[in-house]
């Protein structure tokens, strides 16, 4: 599927979601982006906050273990199709969350010039944001979300703006010469929209399976037996082939 | 100090009763003091776990846990494999027991029969991806270094190889070396002599000739000594202490 019809569909989809009475809000960042962060109180660098938040001081959990979540970031080489500096988002802002651990998804479009795969690997390892917030700590868990806000961050006015605007200013940073758009989506307190934006997104996955299918399915083939009695005879068959299972399914998630 | 990679993955090895889970806290320490580094601690000596405590961070579960529940689990399909497959990630971060120096995760002691192969296969994936957000990963391994292979992760960046001044240990430091060599992809590999007294020269020789670069040399420290009677955390020693400086010295060395 071509990228401008599977884009084409998460703007429906927001259109939608917005003409359905549920709460959006619009932030550009252009030129005023780089102040912004600046401005704030909240420091942003690269690998300049590596601090690990603790439970502790955890103020506010975005997805994690029993809550639903995605992260997709999609790097696309028709970059005119990536609104550069819009921040899109489907739910609440920080200041009106009363819970201390929310659903809650993210996408980030990257318009990128041409990369090779290392390059574009690079790109979905989200640890330099993790690193480069204060306050701000991700745990990778492949394609889903999980992270910590801590309590100063949200007393010093984290929010997603902020958010938002940080992440387009750590990509530019890191990758300089190699992104030229970046838009971010978060969705937030509706459960039910980030279950249809993974339905949504489902394109995309098959997109970015396809790249790295002949790898996923090269390494299916690997896993060391110990055993040299056979499969045929193995008292572990069972076990083996369902764990197996659960180890495609995790690639394919 | 920037690092070549991250994660740096550094594997700690050696002969029972050296003093590697020892080495491995003192390296800890000099890290989280001297850098800003993220730092992660695999404890994974299944038959002496004692890296937890020696540090001071225990954690609730162990990786061998939840391998047995995984297998629990969709043996007796209580849960869909697609469910399954969603949840692993979460589950073994959430083994992991963090501090504001460092964190640490606990192989385990084995709790049950059965393959480990697939299961292995899938939790090592999982631990690979979650060692993407560190910039150093310090295990503390068993003797030899399949172990390193099938359970933990499988490119290592610098083995460092924990030896007395036996030749026993010696020889084992030269079989774990080869070991390395068939199992890892290592970039590095070096020795610390631990509890130097007296000539070490036929065991430098000796080292020299299996052709082993010794890192540190480290004398009968009685500070240690001391802590480890009355089996106090090594992490909570003091910087005066001779093996922690020698080792304080070293780290640059080990890193780069």
């Amino acid at each position: 599927m071509e990228n401008r019809v599977i884009i084409g569909k998460i703007r429906d989809f927001l259109e939608r979601e917005q003409n359905s009475g549920k709460s959006i809000f619009s932030y550009r960042c252009d030129s005023s982006q780089i102040n912004f962060v600046i401005n704030s109180k909240i420091k942003v660098g690269l690998n300049s906050h590596k601090a690990i938040i603790l439970g502790e001081e955890t103020g506010l959990e975005l997805g994690g273990v029993n809550r639903k979540s995605f992260s997709i970031i999609f790097p696309i080489s028709d970059a005119q199709l990536v609104e550069h500096g819009q921040i899109t988002l489907l739910g609440r802002e920080i200041n009106t969350i009363g819970e201390t651990n929310i659903d809650f998804g993210m996408m980030i479009l990257l318009g990128i010039n041409n990369g090779n795969d290392k390059e574009i690997d690079e790109l979905r390892h989200l640890n330099f944001i993790s690193n480069g917030i204060e306050g701000f700590s991700i745990r990778t868990i492949p394609r889903r979300f999980w992270c910590r806000i801590s309590t100063s961050a949200l007393k010093k006015g984290f929010s997603f703006e902020f958010l938002g605007n940080a992440i387009i200013s750590l990509y530019q940073q890191k990758f300089e010469g190699l992104i030229k758009s970046v838009e971010i989506i978060f969705i937030n307190s509706y459960q039910d929209s980030i279950e249809q934006f993974i339905v949504h997104s489902a394109d995309i996955h098959s997109k970015l399976k396809e790249k790295w299918k002949k790898k996923i399915d090269e390494w299916r083939k690997r896993i060391d037996c110990d055993y040299d009695w056979g499969c045929q005879i193995c008292p572990y068959r069972e076990e083996c082939f369902k764990i197996k299972q659960v180890l495609v399914s995790r690639e394919e998630i | 100090m920037k690092l070549k990679k991250t994660p740096l993955i550094i594997a700690i090895a050696g002969k029972g009763g050296v003093g590697k889970t020892i080495i491995t806290t003192l390296i800890a320490k000099a890290i989280s003091t001297s850098y800003k580094f993220k730092l992660l601690l695999i404890d994974a000596d299944p038959t002496h776990p004692h890296l937890s405590k020696m540090v001071k961070l225990v954690p609730e579960e162990s990786l061998e846990k939840i391998r047995a529940d995984l297998i629990d689990t969709t043996i007796s399909k209580k849960e869909n494999v697609q469910a399954i497959a969603e949840s692993i990630d979460f589950k073994v971060y959430n083994a992991i027991k963090e501090s504001k120096d460092f964190s640490l995760f606990s192989i385990g002691q084995p709790e049950g029969p059965g393959c480990f192969c697939p299961s292995n296969a899938l939790l090592r994936k999982v631990i690979e991806s979650i060692s993407r957000d560190f910039d150093i990963v310090l295990i503390d391994c068993e003797a030899g270094l399949e172990q390193i292979n099938r359970m933990v992760i499988k490119s290592v960046d610098y083995v460092i190889i924990v030896t007395d001044i036996s030749l026993r240990s010696v020889e084992t430091a030269y079989s774990i070396s080869q070991s390395a060599k068939k199992f890892t992809n290592y970039r590095k590999i070096g020795v610390i002599i631990n509890r130097v007294k007296g000539d070490i020269a036929k065991i430098t020789d000796k080292l020299k000739e299996y052709d082993l670069t010794v890192i540190a040399s480290i004398p009968e420290d009685e500070i240690l000594t001391e802590f480890d009677l009355e089996g106090k955390p090594i992490i909570e020693i003091s910087d005066k202490s001779t093996s922690y400086q020698i080792i304080k010295d070293s780290i640059h060395q080990i890193l780069e």
